[in-house]
């Protein structure tokens, strides 16, 4: 018998079987040649002649097509009579199940590439699952513990038809009891307090609220009861608080016998009637309240404020409703503008212009929504973009593993797939691959959210933003996953199983090879293109936040530590609020490694600011003289020393500028240029307001930030705190080394002073000046993170693609090595094609980026939207990348071995 | 013995590759058989009609084993080699029973706009 042995271990070389299975085709090959020959020996063929007709009957090239249908799991073809196009709907879905499993076996089989691909597609569908988990935290998710918020509407106050603003208490009154297309209005404002329990004191986020606020909104009480009608009644006669959930369980443990508990608020003393439901905290995303007390206890909660809820002018109250059941936010809408028709024509005085507008929904008030979702709009932009990067990767992997398989289709093809089997097939692979990008996508996007999370505009915030995944994100995650599928997959499938399968067959080399690489190019260049728009963005965003650390904010942020305490909140009258605000500075002063301690009403970047309009003393003004708007502040003498903003004309306030003595004023160079260009500003008066009291400017400050840092120079003076009481007052200390080190002794400090008063905002400056550019830091970090992973990704795309293409082109190279071609032009052949991709990569995205860049503007501070350093630096980096990327791949071509090479098809 | 030089036509392969698979299952439905013996028994029953090379016969047992319809086994002998037996299974069964009705119906189909007679 002839050993068979080493001819079928000929024929199976490639086969790329499993090794137990090639053994035993092996072996029954073996067993087949063998009884084949004997027959054939039996028949009378000499040893030689039975040999051969033995193996020439098994036939190589049949034999390895059978295989490689083995290799790919191909099903046995139907019968050929069956029809298939009319199998019923069961059949076909077997089908689907059998392309799935089909393609399974492939992707295990080319680990590599499934690999790549997945993750690709991981950190495309994870970077949007993590923007969708904030976005839907932020906007979409309902909040906590209230009842059919579809149903609620905000009611805002406009003026001649203008705004979203606040209601009198008596104007509320009159649209609660007169509204009938809204089954309940109600009305509420948020307030700081102080609240003291057994020693301890915190101050809290008070919610100062009419008694039908949990009816309307259905919250009920995880313990006791919600407020009734009487609770509102007579002002400060029923001194009673819900406390939120989250401050029942910190500061009460979640102890239920709370619940008739005494606790003092501002001084004043209440009973515990309930506790919220859990997680509710209030129907405002971006401000979160730890307890709630009726309206009718405001003048207890903030001394002087029982006038508003006799006054019509006073506007103070936030208002919302619960629609009737088939009403709708238009009619009823319609019908308080009726309401308020009516008002204006009864007290013309305070009433006149006023409006109602009604929107739907809750969380923010329209101009913060607005504001929310752009930026929430910015971001999911830019993940879309990358993963329409990461798709295009992929149906580039796909395409060049499409053009490895095109023996395979043809065979498949001509055992009688059609078109759109083949497609199908290949776009089960698609949704596998996108199956596998989505899990890990899911994983990687819920994990990367908890990060964002932690950035400063989201920890900074009032709200709270749970990362924790939910039903949406996974359903969003779902959505994108499937969409990419066929984004990627649709368009490689039909590619790859465009087969000119004749040729195909004949002679294994690639068809329709123009074309294709035409596609894979327009793959490639829209990739680089969407990299550089991204790219931009991050460009300008980071050059926004250098232009922000640029500016000089006019004091000293390293060194000085800051923290507020509100007397008034405490029921301190006003001297007795000036003995502990003097002793505070005076103590704090000697406190160890303080260098200066100084008092301050308004703090620095805040956004806000209190402002007035002033004149110049000398004329009276012209009727129509607006004044000049400006800034103030109420400092003691030594908040200039303590926060280095110079003096540099005349003298700052001094001990001698007190009560009854004449009132005094350091304005900033604005003001001293505005209002008295070209003279000597000291000595120099200015009236507050028309009527109003004359200060005498003593001193000229540096011109400082004020309400943020990328403000134009504005109006500013200030006032000594002496001959202007102002609470809360902000302690500032300046010191040596790190001002942190000096918190606890300052709690100690004001404890010692009187131990219900909380201390809160304790920072340093260096912390506010930070916190007030946390949107812009925020922005740069995620789209600069966003933007390399795009220019990672489109490297990566070009290193596969070059790859490929040096592959491909093996013998081509081989043939101009062989015939004398230079190493050197060879790779400089390849350098050259992956530049000309980076260079139209490179203008197609500028030619998108610089219309995108315009819609960036209003993030925009110091750096033009078409700022041409940004676009230089960005195109720069992507072709250098590009060249980078090609490096490896250009360098292989200059090793193939020109034998090698010719002999390789 | 030399394969008989035949005048008859052979299968085209555009019928032949739907149609392998059939007649394996067919054959083995009656009792098990190695792959040597099935490739005889496929000629010699078609008349020579029907002949699989081992090329095709061997990746094809392989994937309808895959797929559930066959089920090999290595059984040894008495001072025989060992050998592969292939035996039809429940749901190698159910296909070709569907086949058998799908190929009546085609046959049929095609005796009657042929104008064949059909036996």
């Amino acid at each position: 018998m002839p050993d068979w042995r080493e001819e079928i271990a000929h024929r199976l070389r490639g086969a790329q079987l499993a090794p137990a299975d090639e053994a035993a085709i092996a072996e029954e090959l073996r067993q087949h040649l063998d009884d084949r020959y004997a027959e054939l020996r039996a028949g009378g063929q000499s040893e030689e002649a039975a040999k051969r007709s033995a193996l020439d009957e098994l036939g190589e090239d049949e034999l390895r097509a059978q295989l490689s249908l083995v290799r790919l799991g191909a099903r046995v073809p139907a019968v050929a009579w069956g029809s298939a196009e009319t199998t019923n709907r069961g059949e076909r879905l077997g089908g689907l199940w059998g392309d799935l499993r089909i393609g399974a076996r492939l992707l295990r089989r080319t680990p590599a590439f499934t690999t790549i691909a997945a993750l690709t597609l991981a950190l495309g569908i994870g970077a949007n699952t993590t923007i969708f988990t904030v976005v839907n935290a932020l906007l979409i998710r309902p909040m906590p513990g209230i009842s059919r918020p579809d149903q609620l509407v905000l009611i805002g106050r406009t003026q001649g038809g203008q705004g979203f603003d606040t209601f009198s208490y008596l104007d509320y009154l009159d649209y609660r009891d007169h509204a009938t297309r809204l089954s309940g209005i109600g009305a509420y404002y948020g307030a700081p307090a102080h609240l003291s329990t057994g020693g301890a004191s915190d101050r809290v986020r008070a919610g100062v609220v009419s008694a039908n606020y949990f009816r309307v909104l259905g919250v009920t009480a995880a313990a006791g009861r919600t407020f009734l009608a009487e609770d509102d009644g007579a002002p400060n006669a029923h001194p009673v608080v819900v406390l939120s959930y989250g401050l029942w369980r910190r500061r009460f443990g979640g102890d239920s016998s709370v619940v008739g508990r005494r606790v003092t608020i501002n001084a004043h003393a209440y009973t515990v009637i309930g506790v919220a439901a859990e997680g509710f905290t209030g129907l405002e995303r971006n401000t979160s309240y730890d307890l709630f007390v009726p309206l009718a206890m405001t003048g207890a909660l903030r001394p002087g404020f029982e006038r508003a809820l006799g006054a019509r002018d006073a506007v103070w109250l936030e208002l919302f409703g619960r629609l009737a059941q088939g009403t709708t936010d238009v009619a009823a809408e319609s019908e308080l503008q009726g309401i308020a028709s009516q008002l204006a024509r009864a007290y013309p005085e305070s009433n006149a212009e006023r409006g109602v507008a009604v929107v739907g929904g809750i969380g923010f008030d329209p101009s913060s929504r607005r504001a929310v979702q752009s930026f929430a709009g910015i971001l999911l932009g830019v993940v879309a973009v990358v993963l329409l990067i990461a798709c295009a990767n992929v149906a580039n992997l796909l395409l060049a593993r499409g053009a490895a398989r095109r023996q395979e289709f043809a065979v498949r093809a001509s055992l009688g797939a059609s078109r759109a089997r083949l497609v199908r097939q290949l776009l089960a692979e698609g949704v596998l691959l996108s199956l596998i990008g989505g899990v890990l996508g899911f994983a990687l996007g819920v994990g990367t959210a908890r990060l964002i999370v932690r950035l400063p505009l989201f920890a900074n915030s009032l709200t709270i933003i749970d990362p924790a995944p939910d039903g949406r994100v996974l359903f969003f995650t779902a959505v994108v996953a499937i969409a990419s599928a066929l984004i990627f997959g649709v368009p490689s499938a039909f590619r790859a199983s465009r087969t000119e399968l004749v040729t195909s067959l004949r002679t294994g080399t690639p068809g329709g090879g123009v074309r294709r690489s035409l596609f894979r190019n327009g793959l490639l260049v829209s990739q680089l293109a969407l990299s550089i728009v991204l790219l931009v963005a991050a460009g300008l965003f980071l050059r926004t936040l250098g232009a922000l650390y640029a500016t000089p904010p006019g004091f000293d942020t390293g060194h000085v530590l800051i923290a507020t305490v509100d007397v008034a909140l405490q029921g301190y009258d006003e001297p007795r609020g000036r003995r502990f605000y003097d002793e505070l500075e005076q103590r704090a002063a000697s406190l160890p490694d303080v260098t200066n301690a100084g008092l301050a009403y308004m703090l620095p970047l805040g956004g806000g600011g209190w402002d007035t309009r002033i004149y110049p003393a000398e004329i009276a003004p012209a009727k129509e003289d607006p004044g000049l708007k400006t800034d103030i502040n109420a400092v003691s003498a030594s908040y200039f020393s303590t926060v280095h903003v110079p003096i540099v004309r005349g003298r700052g306030f001094a001990n001698t500028d007190r009560p009854g003595t004449p009132s005094v004023a350091v304005v900033n160079e604005v003001i001293a240029r505005q209002l008295w260009p070209d003279q000597d500003p000291i000595g120099k008066r200015f009236r507050l307001g028309r009527e109003g009291e004359v200060l005498t400017v003593i001193g000229v400050a540096q011109t400082a930030k004020y309400r943020s840092l990328v403000e134009s120079s504005r109006p500013f003076f200030y006032r000594p705190f002496a001959q202007v009481y102002q609470t809360p007052m902000t302690l500032h200390l300046s010191t040596t080394g790190d001002p942190r080190v000096l918190i606890s002794a300052v709690r100690q400090l004001v404890q010692s002073l009187d131990k219900d008063l909380p201390v809160y905002r304790i920072q340093t400056l260096g912390d506010r000046l930070a916190g007030s550019v946390s949107m812009q830091r925020t922005a740069a970090i995620l789209v600069a993170s966003y933007g390399l992973l795009a220019l990672l990704l489109a490297a990566i795309g070009l290193y596969g693609s070059m790859t490929y293409v040096v592959a491909r082109r093996t013998r081509e190279i081989g043939i101009r090595m062989a015939l004398g071609a230079r190493t050197a032009l060879v790779m400089r052949q390849v350098l050259r094609e992956a530049l000309v991709l980076a260079l139209l990569g490179a203008a197609l995205g500028i030619i998108v980026a610089i219309p995108s860049a315009r819609l960036l503007r209003s993030q925009l501070f110091g750096v033009e939207p078409g700022d041409p350093m940004t676009f230089a630096a960005v195109t720069i980096s992507l072709v250098a990348v590009a060249v980078v990327a090609a490096f490896s791949p250009a360098w292989r071509a200059t090793r193939v071995d020109p034998v090698v090479a010719l002999r390789a098809e | 013995m030399a394969l008989p030089h035949t005048t008859r036509p052979m299968l085209t392969d555009e019928l032949k590759k739907g149609t392998t698979a059939f007649l394996i299952l067919a054959v083995l439905e009656a009792e098990r058989r190695h792959g040597y013996e099935l490739s005889k028994l496929l000629e010699q029953r078609s008349k020579g009609v029907v002949r699989v090379h081992a090329a095709s016969l061997y990746p094809l047992l392989y994937r309808l084993e895959q797929e559930g319809l066959i089920e090999g086994q290595w059984v040894e002998k008495a001072n025989q080699r060992r050998r592969r037996y292939y035996r039809i299974t429940s749901a190698g069964k159910r296909v070709l029973q569907a086949q058998r009705r799908e190929w009546l119906d085609f046959a049929r189909a095609v005796a009657q706009l042929a104008g064949v007679e059909y036996a």
